[in-house]
């Protein structure tokens, strides 16, 4: 069993995504792995959790009809890594806000390994992500992660 | 398909039935003509007759006068040569007057070389002028080699004395008739009514028989019964009459042979339009046809992507929970529970690939053309689609093609993983690309079984599939995906078994440097 140290030391890692039963069990997996989980079903309540807590990784669904998942990312800045899937099969598109792109169904192991590897790399050298909640100012971060 | 006939029916109908009614219109105009020539030539003969019995009127009265004043001048021959001047106008003319009181004929006066007063008649003209009679008479001699026409009378007067006149004949020469009233037509005369060639008197043809027709009838005086025959010199009607039937008979054939070939050409026409609204039918019945085809496959991909888009989520959730419950029982998977377990996710699985293709076929984007090496696309998508046990891949190429990488990965996917599906037994894998003009030529032959060939028209359909557990989708998604790259695809079967899948794709159609 691949249990992980999870994020003991590090932000919890947010996932957004309307469809409730896809999120719940990505929400699951996710903490059976050892990571502190958020859930929010669209982007306000995102944006919302994202002003409260300190988020590691977004897994944020890209969203129909025309990606208004990605909407999110304009409203923060410095926002965490983003692992950016995808109900509509593999799409191509050029976006530096979004680190890794897994279209749905993916294997559980391939999306585990893909947020360590972003959880990873975020807590050694990158700073934190920040909401922007609309209209209010900024929250500058506090404190880097370090693995 | 059956070439048309030559000529119509209509066009045979027309041609014979008009061309029938010119004959009969000729035949008519012809037997026409021939009455009204016939009818002016009676009409002629009938005037030339009287002429003649006025002509042999004038003879018995000239006879009659010579004998009455020359006997009442008690025979003087100064009366005789007076009188006779009259008559013996012509060389070959002879009057006599005989006395035939007595045994034998006794010629009182005379003129002309055949009746002489110092010789004895010639038995022939002597019984002429011993049958002589009031009533004129009239015969044909031959005296010595030559022939004369005899006419004889007597007055009452003087029933004793025969006044005989005797005129040379040459039936056997024609005596033209060149000028005249009656030059329009050829005159006979014959000495009897029956008309032997033997009586012949006068002819202004010839010795020839007339020519048709003719006109014949009995000229009569006294005791003369003479026939006279006539026929046309030229036709008597004119020759417009004569050349009308011809010309009717011209026309009707002109007219038929004209509308015969307008017939023809509507027929023609007729044929050729059938035969335009035949193929044309045909042309809009089978675009129809493709067309409901084309619009149903559209639907149900647009169906097919919904569904995938669908499935998607709940799919991944399952496979999710899936992975939880594995790692959650851990070893206590075992037995049943491990095995139901797989078989779950085997189709959980089989599910998530069913919804993956669904979305595929149906996402429509615009290739991103790179350069791609063959040999790394095939080697990336053999590293994530080994080939089962027992195929041998190999691959011979150096070509580069221009493709979307994401999009040429997935249609070397689905290309190759059909094949390994058609080779159950294993086998020889080939894969290879070529240069072929402005173009790159895959290929990729199976050592399966081939395909049959009822199936060959819906190999590249949606859904379409020979095996259990296919989805129908893999070779629709490669049409689709290597159509977005303006290029075609083709599936035939090698001789020797197999498949053989043949996608061009074209080069140079990019505008990168």
């Amino acid at each position: 069993m691949a249990q992980r140290s999870g994020t003991e030391a590090s932000g919890a890692v947010l996932v957004v995504d309307n469809d409730e039963g896809f999120r719940r069990s990505v929400a699951s997996l996710l903490r059976h792995d050892g990571y502190r989980v958020s859930e929010a079903e669209d982007n306000e309540s995102a944006l919302q959790i994202l002003g409260e807590q300190d988020i590691a990784l977004l897994v944020l669904d890209l969203g129909l009809p025309s990606g208004e998942g990605l909407q999110l990312l304009d409203q923060i800045t410095d926002p965490p890594p983003v692992l950016l899937t995808s109900g509509s099969g593999v799409v191509q598109f050029e976006d530096p806000r979004v680190s890794v792109f897994l279209a749905k169904p993916c294997p559980p192991p391939q999306l585990l390994e893909v947020v360590a590897n972003l959880i990873s790399s975020t807590t050694s050298s990158t700073p934190r992500a920040r909401k922007k909640p609309p209209g209010a100012q900024e929250e500058p971060g506090p404190d880097p992660e370090t693995r | 398909m059956k070439y048309k006939r030559r000529f119509s029916t209509w066009t045979a109908v027309v041609l014979v039935v008009v061309s029938g009614l010119s004959v009969g219109g000729w035949a008519l105009v012809t037997h026409g003509v021939d009455d009204q020539n016939r009818a002016l030539l009676e009409n002629d003969e009938s005037q030339v007759v009287l002429l003649l019995q006025s002509a042999l009127q004038n003879v018995q009265t000239q006879l009659r006068t010579v004998a009455y004043f020359t006997v009442s001048a008690h025979n003087s021959p100064q009366v005789f040569t007076q009188q006779v001047q009259a008559l013996a106008t012509q060389a070959g003319q002879s009057v006599a007057l005989i006395d035939k009181s007595g045994p034998a004929p006794r010629v009182l006066l005379s003129t002309g070389g055949d009746l002489r007063q110092d010789q004895p008649l010639p038995s022939a003209v002597a019984d002429v002028a011993m049958h002589a009679a009031p009533a004129l008479a009239s015969s044909l001699l031959h005296v010595g080699n030559r022939a004369l026409l005899a006419l004889s009378t007597t007055t009452p007067v003087y029933p004793d004395i025969a006044a005989v006149e005797t005129s040379v004949i040459n039936p056997g020469r024609a005596m033209p008739n060149r000028r005249g009233p009656y030059s329009h037509i050829y005159i006979n005369l014959y000495a009897t009514p029956s008309g032997r060639p033997n009586d012949l008197i006068l002819t202004t043809f010839g010795p020839a028989p007339l020519p048709p027709p003719v006109a014949k009838s009995v000229v009569k005086f006294g005791s003369i019964r003479w026939l006279a025959a006539a026929a046309q010199r030229t036709p008597l009607s004119g020759t417009y009459a004569q050349a009308s039937p011809w010309i009717a008979l011209g026309v009707g054939l002109l007219i038929a042979v004209a509308l015969a070939l307008l017939v023809e050409t509507l027929a023609q026409r007729e044929r050729h339009a059938a035969r335009l609204v035949a193929e044309r039918t045909t042309e809009l019945l089978k675009a129809q046809q493709t067309l409901v085809r084309n619009e149903r496959l559209a639907a149900v991909g647009e169906l097919a992507a919904i569904v995938g888009h669908e499935l998607r989520n709940p799919l991944g959730a399952a496979l999710n929970d899936l992975f939880i419950l594995r790692q959650s029982l851990g070893d206590q998977a075992r037995g049943e529970v491990d095995e139901f377990l797989s078989e779950t996710e085997r189709q959980v699985n089989r599910a998530a690939r069913l919804s993956e293709d669904l979305t595929s076929y149906m996402r429509e984007r615009e290739p991103v053309l790179t350069d791609l090496d063959f040999e790394e696309l095939v080697s990336e998508v053999l590293d994530s689609t080994p080939p089962p046990p027992g195929v041998a891949v190999s691959v011979d190429s150096s070509a580069e093609l221009e493709g979307d990488p994401l999009l040429m990965t997935q249609v070397m996917t689905n290309v190759i993983a059909n094949a390994y599906q058609a080779m159950t037994q294993g086998g020889p894998l080939r894969l290879a690309a070529q240069h072929e003009d402005h173009a790159v030529l895959i290929t990729v032959e199976d050592g399966g079984g081939g395909f049959g060939a009822d199936v060959a028209d819906r190999l590249f359909d949606p859904f379409f599939t020979t095996r259990d557990d296919g989805t129908g989708l893999g070779l629709a998604i490669v049409k689709r995906l290597v159509e977005l790259h303006h290029g075609t695809v083709a599936i035939e079967n090698v001789d020797g078994g197999g498949a053989r899948v043949s996608i061009r794709i074209p080069r140079g159609s990019s505008d990168r440097g």
